[in-house]
C-alpha cells in the first residue's frame, strides 16, 4: 500500500509496560499494523469510500472536481490556508523572508567569488495549472503568500529566478495533454521542455555553449511515466484505478547534442520531486561533467542516472558547492516558504566559518542556552546573524579557506586520470573508499606531505578489478539493468551475484576495446 | 472462562484498577452474605450501608475527587485563600456501572428480592462479565440469576448474538464514527458566528452520533452475551419516537432509568406523595442521572433540562401532548432531547449557551457547512432508521432484524449478511482506526 508507514516492532512484555499501558499500546499498533487480510480490507473500504461518497482518508490528497487529485497542501496555498501552518502570523512570515532574501544576497556574493552561479527555479504548480477542478473551500485573503512575496523580491534584489509556473500557465494549451495529469502529484514529459529553458539559461548566464537538449519522435509512455502518471492516486489505495484517458499522454525521444565548442558544466541542484522527472527523461550526465541532486537538502542523489543516493551528511558539501559551476535551486509555489530547504544557511557557514570558529560558537551557545550539541548547531544553523562576521549586508568573510582549498584540490585529483587510477589502485587494493583517499591525498598536497600517487605503480589489471566493481556498484542501483541480469539467469543458471560479476567484466573489457 | 477472560479484559484495559475492582467486588460479595445471614434489621441496614458505601465510596473518590477539589478551589479563591493541591485522580474505566450493577445485587438483596450467590465466582462473574463491564446495560441480579448458573446454547442463539454483535458494531463503526468526525470539525469552529441551518444540522448530527454509538455498544454487549448464553435486558427501545420526555426515559438508557427509578426515585417517595414531593423527587433524580454522567456543571445543568421537563409534563404538558397529537409531540420532544444533547456535549456552558442561541438565531444568511456526502448519507440513514419505528411497517422490521426466529433460507442469508457486515466493520476500522464509545468515559 501507498503512504507513509512506520514498522511497528513486536511489542515487549513486561509487568512495567502492562501496568503503563505501554505494552498495551504497542500491541494495538502491531496488531493494526499486522492484521490478516489488512491490505484488502483497505483498499475495500477505500473503494467503497470512493465509489459511493468521492472521499478518501488520506491526510494528503485532495479530491477535486471530475476526479482530479492534488496534494492537499498545494489546495491549501491556492485559498490561502496553507501558511499557518509553518508560522503564526504575516509580520513574522515577512520577517522570516527578508532574513531569507538578505542570507541569499550574501551566499551569491560569496558564490561569485568562486565564479559559481545561483538560480532559483520555480516548477509548475497544479492547483495554479487547473484551478477549475479544485474541490470548493473559502478563500482566506488575510494570509500572505510566501510565492507572491518572493517572485518579487527575487526580482528586486537581483536574484536569478525563473517562474515555470507563470511560464506554464501562458502556454499549457499548446500541450496535447495536461502537464501534471489528472491523477498526478508531478508533471511528466513536459519537464523536458522546462529542463530545455533551464539549460538555455543557465548557458547564457555563464555566456558559454552547453549541450543541447533535441527533441525526436513521438513515443508511447514507459511503464515508469504510467506509474507516474497515477503517483497520487496510489496513496488513496483503492482497489481499482480510477478511469482516465491514458492514451492522451505520450512521451518523445531526447537526445543531447554537443556542439565542438559544448562545455559541460558541474552543477547542484537542490529542491523537490519534480527534477526527478527531468532526470527520468534527460541523462543529465550528458549534460553536466558531475551533476549531483540534493534532494530537500536531505539526501544527496549522485552517479550516472543518480541512481545511487546516500544521506546529505555522508557527503563532502564543501566539495560540491566549491566546484560547482551552478547551483540551482527547485521549489513550487506551495513550498517557497521553505526557501532553500536550509541550504543558504548550510553554504554560507562551510564557506565563511572554519571548523575552529564554529566549534567556539557552538560551544558558547551550548553553555547560554543549556542544550546539547546537536541542538546548539541547530540554534545556530537558524539564526545565522550570531556568527561574527555575517550581520547585516556586508559580504560574509570567506574564513574556511583551508576547508575551501582542500575541497579545490579534492577536484582537481578527480579530474587528473593518472593520479586518480594511482589511487583506485590503492583503493583496491587497501580496501579503502576512493573518495576518502583523495581527500587524503588533497590534505597531502595542502601540508607538503609525500603523496600517495608516488607510492603506486599503475597496474591495469588492478585499474580493470577497480572498474569492474564500479560497474557491480552502478548496476546495483540500476533496476533496468537488475531485470537484464534476473532474466538470464534462466538460461545460465548462474547466481545473481556470478551474473552480475560475469557481465560487468564484459562490459568493461567491450569499454577498453572501444577506447582502443 | 468469562471469569477469567473477564479479568483478563478489564486488567489488559485498566491494569493499574483491576485489583480496586475484584477488591471492592469480593468485599461486596462478603458483605451481601453477612447482610443476609445476619437476623437484626440494624445490623442488616449497617452491611447493608457498608456495601454501598464501598461500592459509591470508590466512586466518588474516582470520578468526583477532581471536581469536588476544582470547585472547592474556585469558592476558597474568593476569599484569597490557597488552592488545595491534590494529584489528578484517573477515572477507571466502567466505575459508572459496574458500582450501579452492584449496588442492585447488594439492595435486592436487602429487600429479599433474592438470595446471594453461594459462590464468589458466580458473583464476579455477574459484576465483571466484560459485554457489559465497560458500558452496560446495568443488569439486575434476578434479571441473570438462572444463566449465571446454567446456560442454554444453541445455533440459532448463537446466530441471534452475533447478528446483534454485528448491528452494533456496524451502528458504531459505519454510522456513529462517521457522523461524529464531522461533528467534532463543526462544534471546533467559531460558535458565535455558526449559522442557524449549521447549528441545527450540527446538533442533529450529534444527536444521531450518541444514539447510535450507545445504542451500537449496547447492542454489542447484548449480543455477545447471547452467545455466551445470557439474555441482558434491552437498553433502548426508539427513544426519538418519544412523545415526551417522560417516555423518552422509558426508552432511553433503558436500565439506568429502570435503576433511577427502583433505587432512588422510589425510595424517596416515588409520586407517592405529594405534588411539591415528587416534583422534587424527580429534579433530584436527574440531577443525580446528569451527574452520574460526568463530573462537570454541563452534565447536571443536562439533567436539570430533562427534570423541568419532566415536572412541566406532570404540570400539565403532557396534556398538551395528547391534545396537539403524536407527531408534533415527536418533534417537539425530539428538539428538547436535542438541545439537552447541546448542553450535554459543550462542557463549557458558556459555549453551549453560545450554541443554543445560535439554534434560536433564525440566521440562515450562510450556511457554513462543507461537508462529504458520508455525513449527509450517514445522517439520512441514522434519521430514517430512529424514526422508523414509528411507523408499522418500521416496527415490523426491526421485530424481524431484532428478534424473529430464521427459518434455513433465513439463517443462511442472516449468517452472509452477519459476516459481510463484519468484514465490512473490520475494513472499516482498519483503514480508519478505531474511536472509543462516548459512554466509555462514564
Amino acid at each position: 500500500m501507498a503512504g507513509q508507514s512506520i514498522p511497528v516492532a513486536t511489542p515487549s512484555l513486561s509487568f512495567e509496560n502492562l501496568t503503563a499501558g505501554v505494552f498495551q499500546d504497542n500491541l494495538e499498533q502491531y496488531l493494526s499494523e499486522n492484521i490478516g487480510f489488512r491490505e484488502p480490507m483497505t483498499r475495500f473500504y477505500n473503494q467503497y469510500l470512493w465509489d459511493f461518497f468521492r472521499k478518501t482518508y488520506s491526510d494528503e490528497v485532495a479530491i477535486g472536481k471530475d476526479d482530479w487529485l492534488f496534494f492537499n497542501f498545494n489546495v491549501d496555498e491556492y485559498y490561502g490556508k496553507e501558511m499557518y501552518r509553518w508560522i503564526e502570523s504575516n509580520d513574522k512570515a515577512v520577517d522570516r523572508f527578508e532574513k531569507q532574501i538578505r542570507m541569499l544576497k550574501k551566499l551569491i556574493g560569496v558564490l561569485k567569488t568562486f565564479d559559481i552561479d545561483f538560480l532559483i527555479y520555480t516548477t509548475p504548480d497544479k492547483a495554479n495549472l487547473y484551478p477549475q477542478f479544485l474541490p470548493e473551500r473559502d478563500f482566506d485573503t488575510t494570509t500572505i503568500h510566501a510565492y507572491d512575496y518572493y517572485r518579487q523580491a527575487l526580482v528586486e534584489n537581483g536574484i536569478p529566478y525563473i517562474d515555470m509556473d507563470s511560464w506554464f500557465i501562458n502556454m499549457q494549451d499548446t500541450l496535447d495533454y495536461p502537464a501534471i495529469p489528472q491523477t498526478s502529484a508531478h508533471w511528466i514529459f513536459p519537464a523536458v521542455y522546462a529542463a530545455d529553458s533551464l539549460f538555455s539559461y543557465m548557458a547564457t548566464m555563464k555566456g558559454i555553449e552547453m549541450p543541447r537538449i533535441v527533441i525526436g519522435e513521438r513515443l508511447e509512455c514507459s511503464e515508469l511515466t504510467k506509474g507516474n502518471i497515477r503517483d497520487l492516486e496510489k496513496l488513496l489505495n483503492l482497489q481499482r484505478d480510477i478511469t482516465i484517458n491514458e492514451d492522451i499522454y505520450y512521451e518523445r525521444e531526447v537526445s543531447i547534442r554537443s556542439d565542438s565548442n559544448a562545455v559541460k558544466p558541474n552543477a547542484v541542484f537542490i529542491g523537490n520531486s519534480y527534477f526527478f522527472a527531468i532526470n527520468q527523461y534527460i541523462d543529465l550526465n550528458e549534460v553536466f561533467s558531475d551533476v549531483r541532486y540534493w534532494f530537500y537538502n536531505m539526501t544527496e542523489y549522485y552517479g550516472q542516472r543518480l541512481q545511487k543516493n546516500r544521506p546529505i551528511s555522508e557527503t563532502d558539501r564543501l566539495y560540491a558547492i566549491v566546484n560547482a559551476d551552478y547551483i540551482a535551486w527547485f521549489t513550487d509555489k506551495a513550498q517557497m516558504y521553505k526557501i532553500s530547504y536550509g541550504f543558504a544557511e548550510d553554504a554560507l557557514l562551510r564557506l565563511c566559518v572554519s571548523d575552529s570558529l564554529w566549534e567556539a560558537e557552538v560551544e558558547k551557545v551550548m553553555v547560554a542556552e543549556n542544550v546539547n550539541k546537536t541542538q546548539a548547531e541547530d540554534i545556530l544553523r537558524n539564526d545565522i546573524e550570531r556568527i561574527e562576521g555575517l550581520g547585516g549586508d556586508c559580504v560574509p568573510a570567506i574564513r574556511n579557506t583551508r576547508g575551501i582549498v582542500l575541497a579545490q584540490t579534492a577536484y582537481r585529483i578527480n579530474q587528473d586520470e593518472n593520479w586518480l587510477n594511482a589511487l583506485k589502485i590503492k583503493a583496491f587494493t587497501d580496501n579503502e573508499s576512493l573518495e576518502s583517499l583523495v581527500k587524503r591525498e588533497a590534505i597531502n598536497v595542502v601540508d607538503g606531505h609525500p603523496l600517495l600517487r608516488d607510492d603506486m605503480a599503475v597496474n591495469d589489471s588492478i585499474l580493470t578489478e577497480y572498474r569492474v566493481q564500479e560497474v557491480v556498484e552502478n548496476w546495483r542501483n540500476n533496476t533496468e539493468m537488475i531485470d537484464i541480469i534476473t532474466k538470464q539467469l534462466e538460461e545460465t543458471g548462474l547466481t545473481f551475484e556470478e551474473q552480475l560479476l560475469m557481465d560487468a567484466r564484459w562490459f568493461v573489457d567491450n569499454e577498453k576495446n572501444n577506447e582502443k | 472462562m468469562i471469569l477469567l477472560f473477564s479479568i483478563v479484559f478489564y486488567g489488559f484495559g485498566a491494569p493499574d484498577f483491576i485489583l480496586w475492582l475484584l477488591g471492592s467486588t469480593i468485599a461486596n460479595f462478603f458483605l451481601v452474605k453477612l447482610m443476609y445471614k445476619t437476623e437484626k434489621k440494624p445490623l442488616k441496614k449497617l452491611y447493608c450501608g457498608l456495601a454501598i458505601s464501598v461500592s459509591l465510596g470508590l466512586l466518588v473518590y474516582y470520578k468526583y475527587a477532581n471536581f469536588l477539589i476544582d470547585n472547592l478551589n474556585a469558592l476558597i479563591s474568593v476569599f484569597g485563600a490557597n488552592p488545595i493541591k491534590m494529584a489528578k485522580v484517573l477515572l477507571p474505566i466502567g466505575i459508572s456501572f459496574f458500582t450501579f450493577q452492584s449496588i442492585t445485587y447488594v439492595i435486592d438483596t436487602y429487600r429479599g428480592n433474592n438470595a446471594p450467590m453461594d459462590k464468589l465466582s458466580d458473583y464476579i462473574v455477574y459484576i465483571m462479565m466484560f459485554p457489559q463491564l465497560i458500558a452496560g446495560p446495568i443488569v439486575r441480579y434476578c434479571d441473570i440469576e438462572g444463566e449465571i448458573r446454567h446456560r442454554e446454547y444453541s445455533s440459532s442463539e448463537c446466530l441471534q448474538g452475533l447478528f446483534r454483535f454485528v448491528i452494533g458494531l456496524s451502528k458504531k463503526v459505519l454510522v456513529a464514527d462517521v457522523i461524529g468526525a464531522q461533528v467534532d470539525q463543526l462544534l471546533a469552529t467559531p460558535l458565535a458566528s455558526m449559522d442557524t441551518g449549521t447549528a441545527w444540522i450540527t446538533i442533529a448530527a450529534y444527536t444521531m452520533q450518541l444514539y447510535f454509538d450507545f445504542a451500537g455498544y449496547s447492542d454489542m454487549a447484548i449480543g455477545l452475551g447471547r452467545i455466551m448464553g445470557f439474555h441482558f435486558p434491552e437498553n433502548f427501545d426508539n427513544p426519538y419516537n418519544s412523545a415526551s420526555i417522560t417516555e423518552f426515559w422509558r426508552r432511553w438508557h433503558i436500565t439506568l432509568g429502570a435503576f433511577m427509578r427502583n433505587y432512588l426515585y422510589i425510595p424517596l417517595g416515588g409520586n407517592r406523595c405529594s405534588k411539591r414531593r415528587m416534583y422534587f423527587n424527580l429534579w433530584v433524580v436527574f440531577l443525580l442521572s446528569g451527574l452520574w454522567h460526568g463530573a462537570s456543571w454541563n452534565f447536571v445543568v443536562w439533567g436539570a433540562w430533562h427534570g423541568m421537563w419532566l415536572v412541566l409534563e406532570r404540570m400539565g404538558l403532557k396534556k398538551f401532548y395528547e391534545r396537539i397529537g403524536k407527531a408534533p409531540s415527536v418533534i417537539i420532544t425530539f428538539i428538547i432531547a436535542m438541545v439537552g444533547w447541546a448542553i450535554f456535549r459543550i462542557e463549557d456552558m458558556g459555549d453551549a449557551f453560545t450554541f443554543i442561541s445560535r439554534l434560536f438565531a433564525f440566521d440562515f444568511s450562510t450556511f457554513s457547512i462543507k461537508a462529504d456526502g458520508q455525513f449527509y448519507t450517514m445522517l439520512i440513514i441514522a434519521l430514517l432508521f430512529s424514526f422508523v419505528g414509528l411507523f408499522p411497517f418500521g416496527k415490523k422490521l426491526q421485530d424481524t432484524i431484532y428478534y424473529k426466529d430464521y427459518s434455513v433460507a433465513g439463517t443462511i442469508v442472516a449468517w452472509v449478511l452477519a459476516l459481510f457486515m463484519l468484514f465490512f466493520c473490520i475494513a472499516a476500522i482498519n483503514a480508519v482506526g478505531f474511536s472509543p464509545f462516548i459512554y466509555f468515559r462514564f
